[in-house]
């Protein structure tokens, strides 16, 4: 019964005369190469073993008949290939003649292989060239970038970009390593076969660890529906019946009610809230329709309190977009970290209210004074779970 | 790095040189070695190089093909650059003479 093992590479493409001291070491060990893939090598397990290994490098993905039973008829075993790679081995016993005697002919023979590198390489410049764009964008002209990084879990969308860049490196230091052997090979110097190979954190295992993070953040971050009762003590969440004083206010059909909560990466509880209720009875005086107050409260928990100013100033930026003013001012209080208050007419009041790690920004349209909506926020934030009186 | 006359490698020329009879890979590469007193060991991957280098610039060409080998044997072409080849190195020899001294 054949026991197989399967090990990363983790060692470069160009890294030729490495790869093949460690396929060598490897069967020193008793694991003898099988197959090689292009991130991952299989393995035979077996008794430890005196190989050689070298690798063929062909200008085509496949190598031809006749030069693989020039090679056997030499003496040397075909154990696996991967595109352009062709693995041979043989017992050092047998002292078999190197595969190639003339390093500028082998240098000819990586041309090929060199040129479908390079074209690689142009490819993923191009793609990231035509991303240049989006990126100048995101980085220049959107606005309030630390309130999307941590409320929206903004980096996701970087994180594509991030992985291009990361194989655009990748592609043309190959280009170049590749290049590099060539030379020395035009030189007269063959490859070093017996080069300590180091095993390296590789691209792959970078783009990996991103990829996790990527898996993780999804995983975790999200908001869902949620009732008002399941969030009443863990966040302060402004009612619209603790303001109002009309009792004929109910909810309708066509009005607007919603609450969901969750969290992001960064942000261990968001929880966002629109109420809306019409009157049986009471009017606006300006047109005479039926009185409709609404009441939006979003909350946001820091990860730590040290962040608190500045995602502050950063929701201040992103909501100035949504009500286009000026006129945010900031008051003193006994109770609040910090209050921000923008008052526009009569009606709309936004309210913006720091606490520790406690965020929570209220944007009220109806007839309640500012003073009895500060009063309203400061005790939903009493009610909270944790917090003194 | 294509031949375009002037002075040639010596596989090529050892390859070239062991083409005037038709032949084929491994035997390529022994007779290579005969001809030479054991002083040109080919290897394989670098025979090959050249044999498909040469082919592609006609100096040899392929007289059969069974599958597993291709027997290759020397072009008019290839036997002149051949001959030239030979003619610029027994002239290099004959100048040489003050090293026989």
């Amino acid at each position: 019964m054949a026991r197989y093992s399967y090990k990363f590479n983790l060692i470069d493409f160009w890294r030729i005369g490495e790869l093949e001291s460690w396929y060598e070491h490897m069967a020193e060990k008793g694991y003898i190469l099988h197959e090689m893939g292009r991130m991952m090598s299989k393995f035979k397990k077996g008794e430890p073993q005196a190989l050689t290994y070298r690798i063929e490098v062909t200008p085509k993905q496949h190598i031809e008949e006749d030069h693989l039973h020039l090679l056997e008829d030499s003496g040397w075993d075909y154990v696996s290939s991967e595109q352009f790679f062709h693995v041979f081995c043989a017992p050092k016993e047998r002292n078999v003649p190197e595969i190639h005697s003339d390093p500028t002919e082998q240098a000819e023979s990586l041309q090929p292989f060199f040129k479908v590198m390079k074209r690689n390489a142009m490819i993923a410049t191009f793609i990231i060239l035509l991303c240049i764009p989006l990126l100048i964008f995101n980085f220049f002209i959107s606005e309030a970038p630390l309130y999307f990084f941590l409320a929206e879990d903004s980096f996701m969308t970087y994180i594509p970009i991030l992985f291009f860049f990361i194989i655009l490196f990748d592609s043309w230091r190959g280009v170049f390593k590749l290049k590099q052997l060539q030379r020395q090979l035009q030189n007269g110097i063959p490859i070093k076969h017996q080069v300590a190979f180091k095993r390296r954190i590789s691209v792959f295992l970078v783009v990996l660890m991103i990829a996790f993070v990527n898996f993780i953040s999804i995983l975790f971050s999200g908001v869902e529906q949620i009732s008002y009762d399941e969030i009443k003590g863990e966040a302060p969440v402004v009612r619209l019946e603790s303001i109002e004083t009309d009792s004929t206010l109910h909810y309708d059909e066509e009005l607007v009610n919603d609450v969901e909560a969750g969290r992001t990466l960064f942000l261990p509880k968001v929880v966002n809230s629109y109420e809306s209720k019409r009157s049986k009875q009471l009017r606006y005086e300006y047109d005479g329709m039926l009185y409709e107050p609404s009441i939006t409260n979003d909350y946001y928990k820091m990860p730590f309190s040290n962040l608190t100013n500045a995602f502050l100033d950063s929701l201040i930026e992103y909501n100035h977009f949504l009500t286009s003013s000026n006129a945010y001012v900031e008051h003193g209080s006994n109770y609040f970290d910090r209050l921000i208050i923008l008052e526009e007419g009569d009606l709309f009041r936004h309210i913006f209210v720091t606490k520790d790690e406690h965020v929570l920004n209220v944007m009220y349209h109806g007839f309640a004074t500012t003073d009895e909506l500060i009063e309203q926020i400061e005790k939903t934030f009493k009610q909270m779970k944790g917090m003194d009186d | 790095m294509s031949y375009s006359g002037g002075p040639m490698t010596e596989a090529m020329y050892y390859v070239l040189l062991a083409l005037m009879r038709p032949n084929h890979g491994y035997q390529l590469m022994q007779l290579i070695s005969q001809v030479s007193n054991g002083r040109v060991e080919m290897g394989p991957g670098t025979l090959y190089g050249v044999l498909t280098r040469m082919e592609k610039e006609g100096f040899i060409r392929i007289t059969g093909n069974d599958g597993r080998r291709k027997t290759y044997e020397i072009t008019a072409h290839g036997k002149l650059a051949l001959k030239t080849e030979y003619i610029r190195l027994q002239s290099m020899i004959a100048d040489s003479a003050i090293l026989e001294e």
